[in-house]
């Protein structure tokens, strides 16, 4: 189900309060960011695919007549995104709003000149960790979990956004364990630190 | 115990939504086999450095706000311009300030005066005073000359209402946007950076995309 607070802000959102859109946005962007990781093509950038997300929500959040809606509504738009990047279609959206906030147009300059450009290489690595682990599961697998460990959603929060009964997603994040864990096992010789590779996830959150 | 079974204990304490029968039903299976114990606490660790590793991995979100373009056009949107009942009044009234200030103006309430003479003191001939326009002749003038050279694409209809207010004298009061498009050719086109002292330095910006300016 839709939280009571998401409830509040998505009205509030819907009737012009800019503030409560935007903590709408905060409160929800991280597993958006999740459920893009997994579904978009691998040389498309996460914050490109997020920030288009941002932009349909700006100009779509009115039209959504169901609160209960909301979140499937959001991962339906993260996952055009991904899908939309999967068939090369070219995004403007990003550029367009860097060049608004006076920031860099040119990719390169941007990327170069950023001191976010460290964050965003350590988030890539830590990405591109994650998609190699959790490669190894059947699709459908890999996204109930991921939701559960970005946010520590509840079973019935990932259920409703996932549009699928929570005691399915319960057990695909049961088998999706036990997938990892015998993926695990076959490394043989491999202890926990290497089997993640060469990345120590507490270095990537400083 | 099915090894399913003993899975979605090890997974449901992992994910501290067990309950105390659940707890109880795991610590009986455990007397028996004490290996699920390692296997918990693997499971535990794992859980541990996959949430770090997502976390880290979708840290950047926190990064993307709003587009504040799409906010302020958004914002806009919201006012409605000339939607409600008052709409058409609006639009009269400024069709009705038009008329009485625009081109077809009577002489001597608004509109343009060009080349405008007057006579002189003690009916001498008449004084060039140039080109004096009001605020709405100059905006013509403006968007027809923009036209004719290339650089005006258009005017965006209709005008966006911010306000509107009642006069004591009965008419109305209103504040509006217009807007319009420009079209520029330029050799170069640049933006300026601050260093960390602050001074300021130009540098080039090349529209990466089609349509990204």
């Amino acid at each position: 189900m839709t939280s009571h607070d998401d409830q509040l802000l998505l009205a509030a959102a819907q009737s012009g309060d800019r503030h409560a859109l935007e903590r709408l946005w905060e409160r929800h962007r991280r597993w958006v960011a999740a459920v893009i990781l997994l579904h978009k093509p691998k040389d498309a950038e996460v914050d490109d695919l997020l920030q288009e997300v941002a932009a349909t929500l700006v100009s779509k959040v009115d039209t959504l007549r169901d609160p209960e809606t909301f979140p499937g509504w959001l991962r339906s738009v993260a996952m055009n995104a991904a899908r939309m990047a999967a068939r090369g279609t070219r995004r403007r959206v990003a550029a367009v709003d860097r060049f608004t906030r006076g920031e860099a147009v040119d990719r390169t300059n941007d990327r170069l000149t950023r001191d976010v450009a460290h964050r965003s290489h350590a988030a890539r690595a830590a990405a591109d960790q994650l998609r190699t682990r959790l490669a190894a599961l059947p699709a459908g697998y890999a996204e109930p979990l991921l939701l559960r460990l970005v946010h520590d959603l509840s079973y019935s929060q990932i259920a409703h956004i996932m549009d699928l009964p929570e005691t399915t997603i319960e057990n695909r994040i049961v088998r999706g364990r036990r997938l990892l864990r015998e993926q695990a096992a076959a490394d043989l010789g491999l202890d926990a630190s290497e089997r993640f590779g060469d990345i120590d996830p507490d270095s990537l959150l400083q | 115990m099915t090894e399913h079974r003993t899975d979605i204990l090890i997974s449901r304490i992992v994910d501290k939504v067990e309950t105390a029968a659940e707890w109880s039903e795991f610590r009986t299976l455990a007397a028996g086999e004490p290996s699920v114990w390692e296997l918990l606490a693997e499971a535990q660790r794992d859980n541990e450095r996959l949430q770090r590793l997502t976390q880290a991995a979708t840290a950047i979100a926190d990064e993307v706000d709003l587009p504040r373009s799409e906010l302020a056009r958004r914002a806009f949107a919201l006012r409605r311009p000339f939607s409600s009942g008052l709409g058409w009044a609006v639009a009269a009234a400024i069709l009705l300030a038009w008329i009485t200030s625009g081109p077809f103006a009577p002489l001597g309430l608004g509109g343009h005066i060009n080349g405008g003479a007057t006579r002189g003191p003690g009916g001498t001939p008449p004084v060039q005073t140039g080109t004096m326009l009001t605020t709405d002749g100059a905006w013509d003038n403006y968007l027809s000359r923009g036209e004719a050279e290339g650089t005006l694409v258009g005017e965006i209809e209709p005008k966006v209402l911010l306000s509107s207010k009642e006069l004591p004298d009965g008419q109305l009061e209103l504040t509006f946007i217009r807007q319009v498009i420009e079209r520029r050719t330029v050799p170069i086109l640049m933006r300026p950076t601050y260093d960390e002292q602050g001074r300021m330095t130009p540098i080039v910006v090349r529209p990466s995309r089609r349509g990204s300016l």
